[in-house]
């Protein structure tokens, strides 16, 4: 691994590791270019995973304080965990499932497809599905996705048994073990699926790609590459020209140091990521950097979600093997003869135990709760994954007089649903719940969204500046030598998880970096 | 949790050395794990919840009896699983009770103190002395405060974070030293057909 001085303004630094900032900074050091990469979290390893459920919650997750406001469920049920994701080298590459599918040609131009729809702020991505890709095709290659590079599908675990049987039964044609970038078999290094059910906890075989066993130790190869573990960013700064100079970050003691750079890429996650940019307000920027339109913070958006767990007739012990061990994908077309515009992915999904406990139904007790939970290990699981509506009130401000362990003030999530995503997630829980009564299920269980696992749109990206936060690079339309690197670019979410899409952008957004710099341009 | 309670058991109860409790640890798993009528008795000023055959024991730092006893019942009303011995229910009281002791004031413990105040109330006399019926009203009539909210919150991580808990619900936990689920069952199920292979391909071994 290099060392680059505080004072080297010739280094790109990233902010955040997981799957858009990870990535980036390999791609960056691969083709030359020197890569200060700062981490709010610590560094684990497969050997140091843990499969516990809580254990490992405790291990990975970002805990600093966050509140929860607006309607949804989560805002009484978690006030303080809007969202499920990671605070450690990796990222929520670390928790995630590994599904990687690629958004379909009308998802990146809704506003055309759908038109206006009254509340929700629709817009076109300023890029299409042609333009996007050879850059998946590299993503899938990269994360060694199934079923795309002559990679065969992952085998089915019981889970998977129960959707498929119920959703062929009802005629659902496209149901399959999915696409994911976990190993079927050996490759890049890394191991085969060895079935643990422990996806969510980080991958003890490495199976799962993640950019803490991928992309960062490729790039710490480079010899271009400084990454420094809890390094906690508080601020980018700028000159009086308006362009960034470096960032202002907190080392694991609390002491502050500034390392200066000629680009700055944000990857913090869509939290995060517009938290840093209000929070860096200057009397040249008094609405927060690269802000002028307002979007900043607005527009989030964790897709329509929901899980539906039946208690089948025969024992299932849907934990074992693959969390998200297969799909059903004739419901992802936009059709508004259902009542409502865009699709929605149906998923397994399995939680153990401990998390069965905590998000069934969350704050419910008392005989019937215990009844439910007395099913386990009958029981089968789906997550239902749609697109959203981007609405300009579901935003992520900075608390007006709260601030963390640092004196940065703590971020306020507010999300409502949008009368598209209630009437999605209906009829995507009739749907699941038929797929598990054609196989006999004897009780089926709607089971409200979790703490957000995707969230994205934060700092949307559009033709123009006046509204989105970026262009079609990701660079900011107000600083030229500022980037957004992570899920807060996505204009809208598709009906897919978004990983995939985000390192497509990343593999795109370090070409366009590297070319700029080599003319000297950026 | 671990299970090695002979001893302090045998500390409450002034047990003689001689006749320490010489338990088969199978059969100790299997009788004690869930043996219901655990009961609560102070000795030198020190709580302890016991096991209904001694066989296990718990001290408690901040409770009183008549609080950890309440808690104890309550945390069972919250989530009653009838194939749960009161150790696992004993095991959240404890953590209840290092949680309030860990407060370096005493507002913990007294919310803990004036909820089971409030509780008997809702009872209409003692929580501990109502039947179901009644415990799970007068839980009902309270679950709005944030003694209530306090309790119900760690109960539901507590009880069920256990891992001998998590074999009574068959569900395995950790497969990582055993090799993967693999080796041990992920795709066992057999009372529905088999997905083709084009959906479902075979283990590339
Ligand atoms: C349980 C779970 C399952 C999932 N399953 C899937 C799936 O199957 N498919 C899919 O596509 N997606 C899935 N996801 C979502 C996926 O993990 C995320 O979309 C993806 O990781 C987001 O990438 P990112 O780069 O935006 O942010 P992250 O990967 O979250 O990385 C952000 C990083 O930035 C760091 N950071 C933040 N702020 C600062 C700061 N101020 N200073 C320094 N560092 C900072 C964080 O610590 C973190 O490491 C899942 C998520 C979860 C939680
Ligand atoms: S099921 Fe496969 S991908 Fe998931 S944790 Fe286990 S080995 Fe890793």
């Amino acid at each position: 691994m290099a060392t680059f001085d505080k004072n080297d303004d010739n280094v790109v630094v990233i902010v955040g590791s997981g799957a858009g900032g990870g990535t980036l900074a390999h791609e960056l050091c691969s083709r030359g270019i020197d890569v200060v990469l700062l981490e709010a979290g610590a560094r684990q390893s497969i050997d140091s995973y843990v499969q516990d459920e809580w254990a490992s919650f405790g291990q990975l997750a970002w805990l600093e304080k966050r509140w929860s406001d607006g309607g949804w469920r989560i805002a009484t049920d978690f006030p303080n965990l809007p969202a499920w994701i990671c605070k450690t080298v990796g990222g929520t590459t670390t928790h995630w499932a590994g599904a990687s599918l690629r958004f379909q040609e009308h998802e990146f131009e809704i506003r055309t497809h759908y038109g206006e729809i009254e509340g929700a702020n629709l817009l076109d991505w300023p890029i299409t599905l042609a333009e996007m890709e050879p850059f998946y095709d590299r993503a899938e290659d990269k994360l060694g996705v199934t079923r795309t590079h002559g990679i065969p599908g992952l085998p089915g675990n019981n889970n998977f048994k129960v959707l498929y049987a119920g959703a062929t039964k009802i005629g659902y044609k496209t149901v399959h073990t999915g696409h994911m970038a976990i190993n079927s078999a050996f490759r890049d290094d890394r191991q085969m699926c060895h079935q643990m059910g422990f996806c969510f906890q980080g991958c003890k075989m490495g199976a799962k790609w993640s950019t803490l066993y991928s992309e960062i130790p490729k790039a710490e190869e480079t010899g271009r590459l400084e990454l420094r573990t809890e390094a906690y960013v508080l601020q980018i700064l700028h000159d009086d020209a308006g362009k960034v100079t470096g960032v202002l970050y907190a080392d694991k003691d609390g002491v502050q140091h500034e390392q200066k750079a000629r680009i700055v890429a944000v990857a913090g996650n869509s939290i995060e990521s517009p938290r840093l940019l209000l929070n860096s307000a200057s009397a040249k920027f008094p609405d927060g950097l690269a802000n002028s339109s307002g979007q900043v913070g607005r527009n989030y958006m964790r897709h329509t979600t929901g899980s539906v767990y039946a208690a089948m007739p025969e024992p299932v012990h849907m934990y074992r093997g693959t969390t998200m061990a297969g799909v059903v994908q004739d419901e992802a077309h936009h059709d508004t003869g259902r009542g409502f515009a865009g699709g929605y992915e149906i998923e397994t999904l399995s939680l153990g135990i401990p998390f069965m406990a905590a998000f069934l139904d969350p704050g419910a007790w008392g005989r019937d709760f215990a009844r439910k939970m007395e099913t386990y290990d009958h029981m089968a699981g789906m997550w239902i994954v749609g697109e959203d509506m981007p609405q300009e009130t579901n935003r992520v401000t900075l608390d007006p007089e709260e601030k963390d362990a640092h004196g940065m003030a703590v971020p306020r999530v507010a999300f409502t649903d949008h009368p598209n995503d209630a009437a999605m997630r209906e009829h995507a829980y009739g749907r699941g719940e038929a797929i598990y009564d054609a196989v006999g299920a004897k009780a089926v269980y709607r089971v409200p969204p979790y703490p957000s696992t995707h969230n994205l749109g934060t700092n949307r990206m559009s033709e123009n500046a006046r509204d989105g936060v970026v262009n079609k690079w990701g660079q900011t339309h107000d600083v030229p030598n500022l980037f957004v690197s992570d899920g807060s670019q996505f204009t809208t979410g598709g009906a897919e998880n978004p990983t995939l899409t985000i390192v497509a952008l990343a593999i795109r957004q370090a070409e366009h970096i590297a070319d700029r710099m080599s003319k000297n341009e950026i | 949790m671990t299970i090695v309670f002979e001893r302090k058991a045998e500390r409450a109860l002034g047990v003689p050395r001689s006749e320490r409790l010489r338990l088969d640890r199978r059969r100790f798993l299997a009788s004690s794990l869930r043996a219901l009528g655990a009961y609560v008795v102070a000795a030198q000023g020190v709580t302890w919840i016991v096991g209904a055959d001694k066989a296990w024991a718990m001290e408690l730092d901040a409770f009183e009896p008549d609080l950890a006893e309440t808690l104890l019942q309550m945390t069972r009303a919250l989530y009653p699983h009838d194939f749960l011995g009161d150790v696992y229910y004993a095991k959240v009281v404890e953590d209840l009770d290092a949680e309030a002791s860990g407060f370096e004031d005493k507002s913990r413990l007294a919310l803990m103190r004036d909820g089971m105040a409030a509780l008997n109330e809702a009872a209409g006399g003692t929580f501990t002395s109502a039947d179901d019926a009644q415990k799970v009203e007068a839980l009902r009539k309270i679950q709005d405060t944030p003694f209530f909210q306090a309790v119900r919150s760690k109960t539901v991580v507590s009880l069920y974070n256990q891992s001998e808990v998590w074999t009574e619900f068959g569900y395995e936990g950790p497969v990582y030293e055993r090799g993967g689920y693999l080796f041990n069952g992920f795709n066992d199920l057999n009372w529905l057909p088999d997905p083709p292979a084009d959906a479902s391909p075979p283990v590339q071994i």
